[in-house]
């Protein structure tokens, strides 16, 4: 599924302040919504971003994004600070994203009616075309909506996000060279898409 | 030039993650070769490409006002007393649920089907009916995921119905009512305490268990 992704703020606007962030953060902790939804203006642009590339869906990408505001709500009395906010909400959107798929693949599963490995190193096989709209789109965030979905998830948070292997491996639970893989794929792909 | 570097190796050298030895050795590799250069820049381009997404995203400019609805109140007391009042209920229909999953695991193995009768809660006499009401974004959507794998299930199993015995039948769609029951009870007291992730997970195992009996139904073996 290949879905343009509005967007709507240039890298070099985002501006984070830690000293703003920690006193906010206080006092969400403290159970202000005030300054939650301040925390929320502050963050929800980078984590709305994760979550779109990472599900390449907007509907599930609002559901995600919503998601990973209440989870950090109810989580925020135990937040003692030795994170950033920022990665501390970014581990949380690939946690409920990862939990997500599980549920997902459960239910799908049951049902066997879906081929629950769709996601799997080299669902595209080599020299087979990319779909249509993606093929037409020389546009780097299409390309990455039409990626697999666990090469999808290695490229974005290594290529985009700037995590290492060793700390994909620790959020998703996959080997180390799996996700290396799945890194090589997703870029063989989308060079071939966007005829780098 | 036929020995070429892998696209792997290519990759490492892009990441930095070669040993000072093997980048020399394919750096003097690619001066000689046009097309391992070539495939290298196609790495490097993609890398700038990627470097200059946007970091930030503007989320629905409504979504906050979904996510304020769902924020509990820190130390709601008042919430909790109702919530323990509620858990016998629920509890008490996840059993019921469980035992009307056993009279078909019974029905199966050509068993004789556990009994059903004198359980609290009662036992519902009539089709459940699960309405849709108000429940948090992402549950909803998750419900609508179920309701289309039920969906699904339920249409098979209607094709097989005719071929199944009468008795059979009886106590499929008595277990499916059962199902029904629980799911409407888990959603009830979800809509009174939509954050709270143990009644989020009821309700989605209730529905699990739902999509087990049919599944299970739909594999029962034609009358003889």
């Amino acid at each position: 599924m290949a879905t343009v992704l509005p967007l709507t703020l240039p890298r070099s606007s985002i501006g984070a302040n830690a000293g703003s962030d920690a006193s906010l953060t206080a006092r969400a902790q403290r159970g202000e919504a005030d300054a939650f939804e301040e925390l929320y203006k502050a963050h929800s642009g980078r984590v709305h971003a994760l979550c779109l590339r990472l599900t390449a869906d907007p509907a599930k990408a609002r559901e995600l994004t919503q998601d990973v505001f209440v989870r950090a709500w109810e989580a925020l009395p135990e937040f003692r600070g030795d994170a950033n906010i920022t990665t501390w909400l970014h581990r949380i959107a690939v946690n409920a994203m990862l939990m997500q798929r599980r549920s997902e693949r459960r239910r799908n599963a049951r049902v066997a009616l879906a081929d629950d490995e769709a996601d799997d190193l080299g669902t595209i096989a080599e020299g087979s075309s990319p779909p249509m709209d993606v093929a037409t789109a020389i546009d780097l965030e299409r390309a990455v909506a039409a990626l697999p979905p666990g090469v999808r998830r290695a490229f974005v948070l290594h290529d985009v996000e700037g995590y290492s292997h060793e700390e994909i491996a620790r959020m998703t639970g996959l080997a180390a060279g799996t996700l290396r893989a799945q890194l090589h794929r997703a870029r063989q792909l989308l060079i071939r898409t966007l005829s780098l | 030039m036929t020995d070429h570097l892998s696209f792997e190796t290519l990759c490492d050298l892009a990441d930095g993650a070669c040993t000072p030895a093997a980048e020399s050795a394919a750096r003097t590799h690619m001066h000689a070769c046009d097309e391992c250069a070539s495939r290298m820049s196609a790495i490097s381009a993609l890398a700038a490409s990627t470097s200059s997404l946007p970091q930030s995203i503007a989320p629905p400019a409504d979504l906050w006002d979904d996510i304020r609805k769902e924020l509990t109140p820190r130390h709601s007391f008042t919430r909790r007393r109702a919530w323990a009042w509620d858990v016998r209920r629920l509890v008490a229909a996840a059993v019921v649920i469980a035992v009307a999953s056993s009279a078909l695991t019974a029905l199966i193995l050509r068993e004789r089907p556990t009994e059903l009768a004198g359980i609290d809660p009662p036992l519902p006499t009539a089709p459940v009916v699960v309405e849709a009401g108000r429940l948090p974004a992402r549950l909803a959507s998750e419900e609508n995921a179920y309701a289309e794998s039920v969906k699904t299930l339920q249409r098979a199993l209607d094709v097989r119905r005719d071929s199944l015995a009468p008795s059979t039948v009886a106590t499929v769609e008595r277990s499916l009512r059962i199902a029904d029951f629980a799911i409407a009870e888990a959603r009830d007291a979800l809509a009174q305490d939509p954050a709270n992730r143990a009644l989020a997970a009821l309700f989605a195992s209730n529905y699990e268990r739902k999509i087990d009996l049919l599944r299970r139904a739909t594999e029962l073996a034609p009358r003889t």
